[in-house]
């Protein structure tokens, strides 16, 4: 990746922030090094979203729609296994929302920063950001929730 | 307002780029709805856990490589 970022150095022009540059150089070859690999692992990011009644209610049963495993034990959050699953869950989203999720929430940048550094729209990264919580939350639950 | 409605408003809550009346209408769907309340809490930490879980610490030789690069940068463009 760091040799990526040293042979685009020629396409710097300075319109952009250093920083921005370097981050779409990198976003766009982790991309494309993934593009095509990973096609199989993703999955349907729709069976991952909340589900709702025709009321704007959500579906599901009580135990599953109440469960809040916030305030479980950091311990058991951080463990080997939730992480495993959270690292599923995060190679298992579509490759746009992987890389919004990782510049917004990892990498704690700006709606604005990671639009600018994707090419997208703000509108589309706070969509993709807010899909990719929501499915990986989703997983999470499955995990650490009430078991069915 | 329904749940439905208030899951769509979470990211724009969590950034506070709600206005004040939105936040007030949400804080009074989240006061009457215990499965919007749970969905918040567990938003909340999911963003949490997949920040920490995914960080990196650049290694030392990396870091010093890639200073020298954006020192040569910098020397370039100004």
């Amino acid at each position: 990746m760091f040799l990526t970022v040293c042979r685009k150095s020629d396409s710097f022009e300075g319109r952009a922030a250093l920083g921005s540059w370097i981050y779409r150089v990198t976003a766009n070859a982790a991309l494309n090094k993934r593009r095509g690999k990973r096609q199989e692992l993703e999955t349907s990011l729709e069976e991952q979203l909340p589900r709702f009644k025709e009321d704007g209610h959500r579906e599901g049963d009580r135990a599953w729609v109440l469960a809040d495993w916030s305030q479980n034990p950091e311990r058991a959050l951080l463990s080997g296994e939730t992480r495993a699953v959270l690292g599923r869950a995060l190679d298992a989203l579509p490759e746009h929302y992987r890389a919004v999720l990782t510049l917004r929430d990892v990498d704690e940048l700006s709606n604005e920063e990671t639009a600018e550094i994707l090419g997208e729209s703000v509108a589309s990264v706070k969509s993709r950001l807010h899909r990719a919580r929501m499915a990986l939350r989703e997983q999470l639950t499955r995990h650490l929730g009430p078991r069915t | 307002m329904t749940c439905r409605e208030a899951i769509e408003l979470m990211l724009d809550y969590l950034d506070a780029a709600l206005s004040p009346p939105s936040v007030e209408e949400l804080e009074r769907h989240f006061a009457a709805c215990a499965p919007c309340r749970a969905y918040l809490a567990t938003y909340k930490k999911t963003k949490a856990l997949a920040a920490e879980a995914n960080r990196v610490e650049m290694p030392d030789e990396m870091k010093r490589r890639l200073r020298r690069f954006l020192l040569e940068q910098l020397r370039n463009t100004t």
